[in-house]
């Protein structure tokens, strides 16, 4: 243990003493990022999925939707990356495919939930009151509900389709949001420059908007990582019991439905396992990025 | 070396390795403690004298050694040499509290605030079987803080930090400290006993009232040291005579003519070749940019590092 | 605290209101007849559609919205909870017969992911920047990133398929079965239910101590010449323990909602997994009683972290 912290205090002094100096980038936030490995893989990995996802045509010559009979449970060859599901449909290209919808659907609704969120606690926070009293009980009820049974209940009453669940998504999600910001802004409005720009007669929702949100920007993107992540994986888990996206669209929780079948399980893992990986290898990326970006966005650590 | 000597530094320097870079943060720091004096270590922030501190205490963070120099504490005419001691050894945690005690600065955050008061001087008692139980140390814990003159100890000695004022939380590290009868108290305020005292601040007024001696510090190096008076009277070096300027003092009224030292404290990662506070000087020459002028007796009993000795021109005026 | 909790209690009244009236407004939005939530099936067969308008102007259905809330509400008082669609049996009978499974599963997981998660988050701080301390965070990052449900089957694949070292699913009858059987059903459930929140536990143990470690009081506590394992476990972990038992009580509905995914999976015949099949089955009054009592457990618990760091920090005071 110490030996080693010596080790490493050596190599520091032998470097400074030859004077060789790393070249640091200007902008702080950047370069904690860039400092940080894990966040520069988890941007690596979004990136690609995203190009691959966004881009499917081009890096599959499949549509995901015609079947081949004579293909049906066809293991991974040649022609078909990933093999084939249970009615000759290739997975490489519905992964592809699918992942356009789940990221979508998990992207949109963290966006969705973010500025219905982040406005209604910029306005709720900065001007206090009775408006702020009626949303925060209303997002005290929806906090009351595990978001799980939330979504399900919700699920039941408007029926599964993909616009639903981004609905429901950002109806169920914006709670969190709106604490955060709520909170931020109740600790931001105190301080003096804003006290300032007041008594420059500014409209408050001006100051408010353009003057104090932008200092709370930090916490709301982690929040929207986090947010995102949480909804890809609830997509998948609604997909998986039958209860999210209708099975005639791929999404990575339809791909992974198959799985409920135990013979599926057991003999063919091409038709699940590929699948389950992209979904878990997204998501840690998102989570890379969230926690980069909470180390590189928050003052109070130094470098 | 004079058989009163308790704590003795020679050629200290200490690097700190943080942020993958090297921060040289003492640069050879030599002074001598005396039992029952108090020696007031001064500078402003950064200097390097809570680094001095902690370094006799066994307490630099992980990143950051002694790179050379010696640290001696004389314990029962025993030798020890705590810079060659494993800092979490058994004889180094001996030394703590029994050898030398540390208050920090801030005494608010400074006690845990999940644990009682009493609780935590018992800690330090039956740690050093200064009490054989739990109930003997309340005892001990009630009278010591009886002593620092915490009014109603018996109840005080159950509460949580956060039921102390800033004052009574001071005087709480305090008995803590004293618990142990320390040879050496080193702390940011303050002074006991018959113990020797290694007083840590920036505040000159403070200094002025205490101090039998004084070491100023200015970007890793005792610049000028001394007895108390000698400095005061004659400070010999710019940085401590500009220090003195920028103090009011008491009784002198409302209109006294303070200066503030300009500019600010260099880059600890981008120093100055020569002299530390050469950028700063009002008497910076050539060669004062080139190197770190030499210790210098410019009377008995007081040192001072600079070319141009202000004792010596102020003698010639 | 007695105050504490009955005022606690009372104030969250009018929310526990608020919400049972949302839960009243949900089951009048499902699709169904609401002569059904309040007959048993069998009854229900046998009537005529003029006897159905009879019953209903009986019954009091042809009354005002409010009005037929309020009486629903004194049942559910009274311990009226209405009928299963499916079984007409009693939705209270159907809930007593689902909640041992899924208590034991959710305080298994409950008790694996607190103790796991601050021991290893606590190793994790005090072996900072080591090889341990890096492997325990891509674990836990992938805890965290892996959807549940595939963590479960992954390991029902390789542990109980291909290996046969646990059983594929189900739970055992609660009585007279060995305790280690019971284990042996209980282990995967819980592990996998537990671990996304293991490794939640796990990452904030572990910044929360490595913050408690930089704090002044550490600093004073060695200088007392204590033993570093009494400065890093008592005076560091029991000021760090306190942000994470929050947390913990904060992530107690993930687990609810975790149940619901993770029972389905090892038809674990839990209040979850009778939650899913009333959903699929439209069952309104067994879907809308579970929620609605999920629900209490949120408000419940969140009384209960109150009182426990109000326990665990002696700076916060109940009132």
């Amino acid at each position: 243990m110490r030996n080693k912290l010596d080790r490493k205090m050596d190599a520091i002094l032998r470097r400074e003493e030859a004077g060789v100096r790393r070249k640091t980038i200007q902008n702080r936030t950047l370069r904690k990022l860039a400092s940080n490995q894990l966040s520069v893989l988890g941007i690596v990995i979004f990136a690609v999925i995203l190009v691959l996802c966004v881009g499917a045509p081009l890096f599959t010559p499949y549509d995901g939707i015609s079947m081949s009979l004579a293909e049906r449970y066809a293991p991974p060859s040649a022609e078909h990356w990933l093999g084939c599901d249970q009615i000759g449909r290739d997975i490489w290209t519905r992964i592809l495919f699918g992942g356009r919808i789940s990221i979508g659907v998990g992207l949109g609704s963290a966006l969705i939930a973010t500025i219905l969120g982040v406005s209604l606690g910029t306005i709720a926070g900065f001007k206090g009151g009775l408006f702020d009293g009626i949303v925060m009980k209303v997002s005290e009820v929806m906090m009351a509900f595990p978001q799980m049974i939330l979504v399900l209940i919700m699920v039941t009453i408007t029926g599964p389709s993909l616009w639903n669940l981004i609905f429901i998504f950002a109806v169920t999600g914006w709670p969190s949001m709106y604490r955060m910001t709520r909170s931020q802004m109740l600790s931001l409005r105190e301080e003096e420059y804003v006290q300032a720009l007041n008594a420059f007669g500014i409209s408050p929702m001006i100051i408010a908007f353009k003057h104090v949100l932008p200092n709370a920007i930090g916490p709301i993107f982690v929040n929207i990582t986090l947010s995102t992540a949480m909804f890809i994986l609830q997509e998948t888990a609604l997909s998986f019991m039958n209860l999210g996206v209708p099975l005639d669209q791929a999404t990575w929780g339809n791909i992974l439905n198959v799985a409920q079948d135990i013979s599926v399980l057991k003999d063919y893992w091409w038709m699940w396992l590929p699948a389950g990986i992209m979904v878990t290898l997204f998501v840690l990326s998102i989570n890379f990025i969230g926690d980069g970006l909470r180390d590189a966005t928050d003052p109070t650590q130094i470098g | 070396m004079d058989n009163n000597t308790i704590i003795s530094v020679r050629d200290l320097h200490v690097n700190f390795y943080n942020n993958d870079r090297c921060n040289r943060v003492i640069r050879g720091v030599n002074f001598d403690l005396k039992k029952g004096k108090i020696l007031c270590v001064v500078g402003e922030s950064g200097c390097g004298k809570s680094v001095t501190a902690n370094a006799i205490m066994g307490l630099l963070p992980d990143l950051s050694r002694i790179e050379q120099g010696e640290i001696h504490f004389y314990d029962n005419d025993q030798d020890i040499r705590i810079d060659q001691l494993p800092r979490k050894g058994r004889e180094m945690r001996k030394i703590r509290g029994e050898g030398i005690a540390m208050i920090f600065q801030d005494p608010m955050t400074s006690l845990n605030p999940v644990f009682t008061v009493g609780y935590q001087i018992n800690e330090a008692l039956l740690c050093h079987h200064q009490a054989k139980n739990k109930k003997e140390a309340t005892g001990k814990s009630i009278e010591l803080l009886k002593q620092m003159g915490i009014p109603l100890p018996e109840k005080r000695v159950g509460e949580y930090p956060h039921q102390f004022s800033g004052g009574m939380s001071q005087r709480a590290m305090i008995a803590m400290a004293m618990s142990c009868h320390p040879k050496v108290l080193m702390l940011e305020l303050k002074n006991q006993e018959g113990t020797a005292i290694l007083l840590i601040t920036h505040d000159m007024g403070v200094v002025a009232e205490l101090a039998d001696e004084i070491a100023v510090m200015y970007m890793g190096n005792i610049i000028e040291s001394g007895e108390a008076r000698a400095v005061m009277k004659n400070p010999s070096h710019p940085y401590t005579k500009a220090l003195l300027d920028s103090i009011p003092v008491l009784g002198r009224g409302k209109d006294q003519d303070l200066q503030p030292i300009r500019g600010s404290t260099p880059d600890p990662y981008n120093r100055p070749k020569g002299c530390q506070f050469a950028p700063r000087c009002d008497y910076c020459t050539e060669c004062c940019t080139q190197q770190m002028p030499e210790e210098q007796i410019v009377e008995p009993g007081h040192m001072c590092r600079c070319f141009h000795n202000l004792f010596k021109q102020g003698g010639d005026a | 605290m007695g105050t504490y909790i009955s005022r606690k209690v009372l104030s969250l009244i009018p929310l526990t209101l608020a919400i049972s009236f949302l839960i009243y407004l949900g089951m009048e939005l499902m699709p169904g007849d609401a002569v059904s939530f309040l007959l048993p099936p069998d009854a229900l067969a046998s009537l005529s559609p003029e006897q159905l308008e009879q019953m209903r102007e009986a019954l009091g259905l042809n009354a005002p919205f409010l009005v037929r809330y309020f009486r629903w509400l004194g049942g559910i008082l009274r311990g009226d909870f209405g009928y299963s669609l499916q079984s007409g049996v009693p939705v209270s009978e159907i809930l007593m017969n689902h909640l041992p499974a899924t208590l034991e599963l959710s305080i298994a997981s409950l008790l694996m992911s607190s103790v796991l998660g601050i021991v290893l988050g606590m190793i994790s701080a005090l072996r900072k920047g080591t090889l341990l301390d890096h492997t325990l965070d891509v674990v836990g990052m992938i805890g965290v990133a892996i959807p549940q449900f595939l963590l479960g089957l992954i390991l029902v694949l390789l542990l109980c398929l291909n290996t046969n070292v646990f059983p594929v699913g189900g739970r055992m009858a609660y009585a007279n079965q060995p305790l280690l059987e019971r284990l042996n059903y209980l282990f995967l459930p819980a592990l996998v239910n537990g671990f996304s929140m293991t490794a939640g536990v796990m990452r904030y143990a572990r910044s929360s101590m490595l913050d408690s470690m930089g704090r002044d009081y550490m600093k004073t506590a060695r200088a007392k010449g204590l033993p570093e394992w009494r400065v890093n476990f008592l005076h560091g972990l029991r000021a760090a323990i306190t942000p994470v038992v929050v947390l913990i009580g904060f992530r107690l509905p993930m687990l609810i909602g975790g149940a619901v995914v993770i029972e389905t999976v090892f038809q674990w015949p839990g209040v979850g997994e009778l939650f899913i099949k009333a959903i699929r089955a439209q069952n309104t009054p067994v879907v809308m009683m579970i929620a609605f009592f999920s629900v209490l457990i949120v408000l419940m618990s969140s009384i209960l972290v109150d009182i426990v760091t109000a326990w665990l920090d002696p700076r916060i005071k109940l009132s």
